[in-house]
């Protein structure tokens, strides 16, 4: 069910008035919430609703035991409750396929009780160690197993292919569960944040499921922590014209990001890269730029309307995306790209390994093993390490000559603050970042390393720079460029929300006339699906 | 009456504003939007101008309005249409009913393909395929009834109830990949064992709103000229289109076992043929009222374009092998393929995709050289 669909509207209205009238039954609304979340993620694939009811139940489950205390026998019960309702709403329509999945979950569940019972026998210290590891463990061999099983075991087969040796093995065919790495990502950094005591462990399982599986940021993000979206659900959220007005806005804004501009920058992109190893250089250099504004508008399109749908409900999701093509180095642009992902990669992994407490060495390698990994959680293929690999290392560079303390300072009082290095400097860091950032995606969109290769020799053979494909860029990017550089220049992101009347009116007209007329005849999934 | 606190604290009251005030600011609202949208789509988006001029025959389906003069403009074209005391695009009167001895008529009958939509009168099909005649010497005068939008099971009430009058010696219909679903949707008949029965009803889809609208004076005007409208038009007669094609596709698909079809994978939209079956004894139908009126039949092809250098077949999707092999027919796409190029444009791209006047004019010469050769007219008479 995707954000830009008549399916989505007709299901968003029929929560929305729900929600409405339940206004005053907070337990209720919470209820309702919940419903509708796991209904939008069964939407896609019923079978893999199991996946985020288990992993809900179990972190339930385990998380007072990472907290150091006892797992109450309630507690228990309703996490079972639950993962048994999960299973059996699962794997019943299709019984006679799936009976033994259903059985394999069932047997999970008495696996779980037996952990309960071992974790409640130990000490303290050692229980939340103990449930910790249990925890972080059992949601990485979930995402393990359906995101890396093939990508290991093919490339195990091919290493040793290479050393002349032979490995027959036919890889299962498993299929990505959707947004598997984000509510997985969620609930280890609910574990983490128990165990360093930031968050008490949940006591309600309904709380502790709608914060998991709240459907607006369900698939693609932001990956929301407990301290911030947890409580939403603990307190009456209201309902205002404000709320509503600037979350429909957001919602508008985030729509024509995807289905304006990602989505009909989406065939030029798949046409430079089909070829990339005949087309000239005018086509390779539009071909990347964008790809460069697909995947900007695809992802904060997204973010910005599942922000829009949970801010027309009361709810306040954290922001994803700090206008990321103004950064001028590679720390400025983590802190402005996907900042859900990359605070939780620093705070729960660079963090866990060491930061910057260590040497200059240590550092540099948690910089790259952080990025490394942060490469891979986007997919199982080598392009995305190699990607990660790269940003790691141009971390590590800018680290080295010291440009990064000179910028990233002025980041967080952000854009109005006067250019550090001065106009001269600031551009020409903006430039080789953004020459950078565009290298980095070369990675992260090629279909291997080969094209990768073809493509940059492309670029630098120099032939002809024209390419028919620039009308359509400039057509569907200056638009998104000029009402970025506004947000740059007054510093507010939410520029149609806090725009003088008229002006609203027009960029709202100039949007929805858009939506109409210049949407892509092809709406196609967003990208991050299938991360 | 509201109150509101001043800076003060003193309480000051708000006069709420008139219901009237409230309705010119919608007004007003929306008038502004309306002008926004038509200045969006002219600098950003320009639309095609192609109004249709059609309104409800007396026989139940569409017809074009007698003695009207329009325009039709895209990004590609700019061209006038004139729609005679019959409704045929012509310039010409019609001609009398009676034929004179030895007299040459073909009817055509078809879609917007046909009537010659985006063409100028003298670049139409229907100018191109006399003039092909009469250079090939055998001239006739060929009477354009084709109607935008009409599919066969509305051409087959054209020929009963406004060709057959006319006696004409070949009646040549279009087959297009449009013929499918418009069976479906117009529900004027359903396939029986034996052939074909009517369902007694009408199809006149929106004609009841587009006829109301032209009594407005400004209305004209702004089909020729509003690029919003055009594509609100547009969208709207799509979306409409698709629904209905979706509700009878659904009844047919209930009542028939169609035959298994193997549609062209490409640019054809999925799903074209409809119901083959249907599609299939409306063909024979057509073909057997031809013969009844002492006139020949042949089916003529419009292929689908992908693009300058793809062009697919439709026909045989849409009627099987078997019934093209019984019916005359013919198709430019082997004519269409053999000039294929990048520099080669048949088919219109910025607008409704109709033939350019290239395709027109090879098109027709296909069909002179198909009617030619099959001997579907009757030879000139020693005085002619």
């Amino acid at each position: 069910m995707l954000f830009q669909t008549t399916t989505f509207f007709i299901f968003f209205a029929a929560v929305f008035g729900a929600y409405w009238a339940l206004r005053h039954s907070l337990a209720w609304q919470n209820r309702m919430l919940l419903a509708a979340s796991y209904l939008f993620y069964a939407w896609w694939d019923v079978r893999f609703l199991i996946l985020i009811v288990g992993g809900t139940a179990f972190a339930y489950i385990v998380a007072p035991a990472v907290a150091g205390e006892r797992i109450e026998r309630r507690q228990l019960l309703e996490g079972l409750a639950l993962a048994a309702a999960g299973a059996l709403v699962s794997f019943v329509p299709d019984l006679a396929n799936d009976w033994r999945h259903l059985l394999l979950a069932f047997a999970l569940m008495g696996g779980t009780v037996g952990l309960a019972g071992v974790l409640n026998r130990l000490p303290g210290q050692r229980r939340g160690r103990a449930a910790l590891t249990a925890g972080v463990i059992a949601n990485l061999v979930l995402l393990g197993f359906f995101k890396y099983f093939n990508f290991f075991a093919d490339s195990f087969a091919g290493v040793i292919g290479a050393f002349g040796g032979q490995v027959t093995w036919t890889t299962a065919n498993i299929v990505l569960p959707i947004g598997i790495s984000f509510f997985t990502f969620q609930k280890i950094a609910y574990l983490l944040d128990v165990w360093r005591r930031d968050f008490p462990p949940s006591r309600s399982i309904l709380t502790f499921a709608s914060f998991v599986a709240f459907f607006p940021q369900l698939v693609a993000g932001p990956i929301e922590r407990a301290p911030n979206l947890y409580g939403q659900f603990l307190k009456a959220r209201r309902i205002t014209m404000e709320g509503l007005q600037s979350g429909a806005l957001l919602f508008l804004w985030g729509m024509y990001k995807k289905v304006v501009v990602a989505d009909n920058l989406a065939p030029v992109v798949n046409d430079v890269f089909g070829r990339a190893g005949t087309a000239t250089t005018g086509e390779l250099l539009v071909g990347i730029l964008a790809f460069a504004f697909q995947i900007y508008g695809d992802f904060s399109g997204y973010t910005d309307m599942a922000r829009g749908v949970a801010r027309m409900m009361g709810f306040e999701l954290m922001l994803n995306f700090k206008l990321p093509y103004f950064s001028r180095s590679p720390s400025e642009f983590w802190l402005r790209w996907h900042i859900s992902l990359s605070s939780w990669l620093r705070d729960y992994l660079y963090i866990s390994l060491g930061g910057n407490r260590g040497s200059a060495w240590l550092t540099y390698r948690n910089l790259f093993l952080t990025m490394l990994l942060g490469g891979l959680w986007h997919g199982a293929a080598w392009t995305f390490v190699a990607w990660g690999a790269f940003h790691g290392l141009i971390l590590i560079l800018y680290r080295l000559v010291d440009v990064d303390r000179r910028v990233v300072p002025r980041v967080d009082g952000w854009m109005r603050t006067a250019p550090v290095l001065g106009w001269g400097g600031n551009i020409a860091l903006w430039a080789l970042m953004s020459a950078l950032t565009l290298v980095g995606w070369l990675l992260f969109r090629a279909p291997d390393l080969a094209t990768v290769g073809e493509y940059l020799a492309g670029i630098a053979a120099g032939t002809s720079l024209g390419s028919a494909h620039w009308a359509t860029f400039a057509m569907f990017t200056v638009p998104l460029m000029l009402v970025q550089c506004w947000q740059r220049w007054t510093g507010k992101l939410e520029f149609l929300a806090e725009s003088p009347p008229f002006v609203r009116l027009n960029l709202v007209l100039f949007l929805l006339f858009s939506l109409l007329f210049l949407s892509a005849r092809e709406t196609a999934d967003f990208i991050y699906f299938a991360f | 009456m509201a109150s509101s606190a001043t800076l003060a604290g003193m309480p000051r009251e708000r006069r709420e504003r008139p219901w009237w005030l409230w309705l010119l600011i919608c007004v007003a609202m929306l008038l502004y939007a309306l002008l926004f949208g038509e200045m969006f789509l002219r600098l950003l988006h320009p639309q095609a101008l192609v109004p249709r001029y059609v309104t409800g025959g007396a026989d139940g389906v569409r017809a074009n309005m007698a003695h009207v003069t329009f325009r039709q403009s895209t990004p590609e074209v700019d061209v006038m249409l004139r729609y005679n005391a019959a409704g045929m695009r012509d310039d010409r009167p019609p001609p009398p009913l009676a034929k004179a001895p030895g007299e040459c008529r073909v009817a055509v009958l078809g879609d917007s393909f046909f009537v010659g939509f985006e063409s100028a009168t003298a670049d139409s099909f229907a100018s191109r395929l006399e003039a092909e005649l009469s250079r090939r010497g055998r001239p006739c005068r060929v009477l354009n009834f084709a109607v935008s939008g009409l599919g066969h099971a509305e051409n087959l009430v054209v020929l009963e109830r406004r060709a057959r009058a006319y006696a004409p010696d070949l009646v040549l219909v279009s087959v297009h990949a449009t013929d499918g679903l418009d069976n479906l949707r117009a529900n004027l008949f359903r396939p029986t064992p034996d052939g074909l029965e009517p369902t007694g009803n009408n199809y006149l889809p929106g004609i009841a709103i587009s006829d109301r609208l032209m009594r407005l004076p400004l209305y004209p005007w702004v089909q020729e000229n509003s690029h919003l409208y055009s594509a609100l038009r547009e969208t709207a007669g799509a979306v409409g289109k698709r629904l209905l094609a979706m509700l009878r596709g659904r009844g047919a698909a209930a009542e028939a076992e169609a035959p298994a079809v193997q549609e062209p994978a490409e640019e054809a939209p999925a799903g074209f043929v409809g119901d083959q079956r249907l599609n299939r004894a409306v063909a024979a139908r057509l073909a057997a009222d031809a013969g009844a009126m002492g006139a020949r039949l042949m089916l003529f092809e419009i292929p689908t374009s992908g693009s300058r250098t793809r062009y697919v077949p439709v026909a045989e999707a849409l009627l099987g092998a078997d019934l093209l092999a019984a019916i005359p027919n013919a198709s430019p796409l082997g004519r269409f393929q053999a000039m294929q190029g990048p520099d080669v444009q048949l088919y219109l791209e910025k607008g409704h995709r109709h033939w350019t006047a290239l395709g027109n004019k090879v098109a027709a010469e296909v069909a002179a050289d198909a009617i030619m050769k099959q001997g579907l007219v009757p030879p000139p008479t020693s005085d002619e």
